[in-house]
């Protein structure tokens, strides 16, 4: 690469429209013969979006990437499924699985015994069932069944279960079990609880809301009622009892009076909360109102 | 194949093939190239915020054919290219302006990104979770450890990732890219239903 100093700065300034156009254009110049520059750009551009769906980028940075980028309808695809991603892992109780690379034994040469074995076991089946079909009388009725029939030996070396019972999921997990032959399970319906919180409140009012949630609720859905309608846009914010900020919608619209928010059902446990709504004016977010409410935990 | 905006010309497949010969003197390697460097003004256009990169770089990728093809002579085809796409992209420029003008359109504070868009937060994480549910455990496994973490650890992870898979960082990340592409269209699918 020709350029000098084209660091990660430069490149992500030039993909937030920050660059003087001259620069810009002294990029663009190299970009169609230069693989490199195209893959570090491309690079870039997937960890800014990243970022951004992250909640990382400085209130500049987000504004940037907004004008630019983000008014295209891909990219703000993109933003959202990356954003959905990170809901879907935070609310996952399991780390990320970054397995250790298998040894040599591990790898090949169980592998290599798991499939001889596997032959072993349905050559032993396929023997059975021959001698059962060449030995045992055709099927017979049940009443008849037993009646005279030499006992046939059973090999104890079939194992071939038939009905083995899958395994039950782990309440909240979401991350997928480590077997690679699983077959993908059906897509699980959410458990949803619901809370209807009313706006106008104050903290010294006291916490009159209460939601009992059972372990197995994957989202809480909770209508925020609107004391007036003064924003087309609102973001939603949800803080704990020590105010700690646990989670925030993405921009929300009103449907009548009220604002409709999901939120994962595993960032609760028993205690206190409290949702901050704000309301979209032109570009800065202003604080409309604080629901608060309780959450009681069923075990 | 016709120039888009050149007015009436239209290419005649001597011209495109002319067209085509100078980004390689190989044909597949040229049609490669091509294909290339159409990919590559996309991504220009798009990095510049034009919504319709697609058609952008087709007009310009036209536009320098048609050159081509009324026996301009062009000795750097991609500077050429760049060139074009810079003139393209001034009157993709001034038509967004006249549409604004021509509907009235008020020049709005600020883009904000609406997340939601027409589903609600709760009804997105379910549909998420059935496309997601339908990916092999693997690649569920891979594409999440791909995206968990701060900056440095996600790093990290990603290296890791690359390495136990035995892949360059490269392909990993076109890897993961496709699998997004695949949970995007099911997203796309199932919230439509």
């Amino acid at each position: 690469m020709e350029f000098i100093d084209l660091d990660q700065n430069r490149l992500r300034h030039f993909l937030l429209g920050a660059l003087p156009e001259a620069e810009r254009e002294a990029i663009e110049d190299r970009l169609l013969d230069d693989a490199d520059l195209f893959t570090a750009l491309t690079e870039a551009e997937d960890d800014l979006i990243e970022e951004f769906a992250r909640g990382e980028l400085t209130p500049e940075e987000r504004a940037q990437l907004e004008r630019g980028l983000l008014s295209l309808p891909a990219m703000r695809r993109r933003a959202e499924l990356l954003r959905t991603l990170q809901v879907s892992v935070r609310t996952s109780d399991q780390p990320p699985i970054l397995e250790p690379k298998p040894s040599f034994f591990a790898s090949r040469f169980w592998r290599f015994a798991a499939v001889a074995g596997a032959l072993i076991v349905l050559a032993g089946a396929a023997w059975w069932l021959i001698r059962a079909r060449v030995s045992a009388p055709r099927r017979q009725d049940p009443v008849t069944a037993g009646v005279n029939q030499p006992a046939t030996p059973t090999p104890s070396a079939v194992p071939l279960p038939v009905n083995t019972p899958a395994p039950e999921p782990t309440g909240g997990t979401k991350l997928p079990p480590v077997n690679e032959n699983e077959v993908p399970p059906p897509p699980t319906q959410p458990t949803v609880a619901t809370l209807v919180l009313i706006g106008g409140m104050t903290r010294g009012e006291g916490v009159g809301a209460v939601l009992e949630l059972d372990p197995e609720v994957t989202v809480v859905q909770i209508e925020l009622t609107l004391e007036s309608t003064d924003y087309r846009q609102y973001r939603a914010s949800l803080f704990d009892e020590n105010g700690r900020q646990l989670w925030r919608s993405g921009v929300i619209r009103p449907r009548g009076t009220a604002v409709t928010i999901g939120i994962p059902g595993s960032l609760f446990s028993a205690g206190d909360y409290r949702i901050k709504l704000e309301g979209l004016a032109g570009s800065q977010f202003i604080s409309v109102d604080n629901y608060v409410f309780q959450v009681h935990q069923h075990l | 194949m016709t120039s888009g905006r050149l007015n009436q010309w239209t290419l005649t497949a001597d011209g495109f093939d002319r067209f085509l010969l100078l980004f390689d003197e190989d044909r597949a390697a040229a049609a490669e190239r091509y294909e290339q460097v159409r990919t590559r003004l996309i991504k220009i256009f798009e990095w510049r915020g034009c919504a319709v990169a697609n058609e952008l770089a087709d007009r310009t990728l036209d536009r320098v054919a048609a050159k081509v093809d009324q026996g301009e002579e062009i000795r750097n085809v991609t500077a050429y290219c760049v060139g074009v796409a810079r003139l393209i992209h001034l009157e993709y420029l001034r038509e967004v302006e006249r549409d604004r003008q021509l509907f009235d359109q008020t020049p709005e504070a600020a883009v904000t990104y609406d997340f939601e868009g027409a589903a609600t937060e709760s009804a997105r994480i379910a549909a998420f979770e059935e496309c997601f549910a339908l990916l092999l455990p693997d690649q569920r496994r891979q594409l999440t450890t791909y995206h968990t973490g701060e900056k440095a650890e996600r790093i990290n992870n990603r290296k890791s990732l690359a390495k136990q898979l035995g892949v360059a960082a490269g392909s990993l990340r076109i890897r993961m890219f496709r699998l997004r592409q695949l949970l995007d269209e099911c997203l796309a699918r199932t919230l439509k239903e």
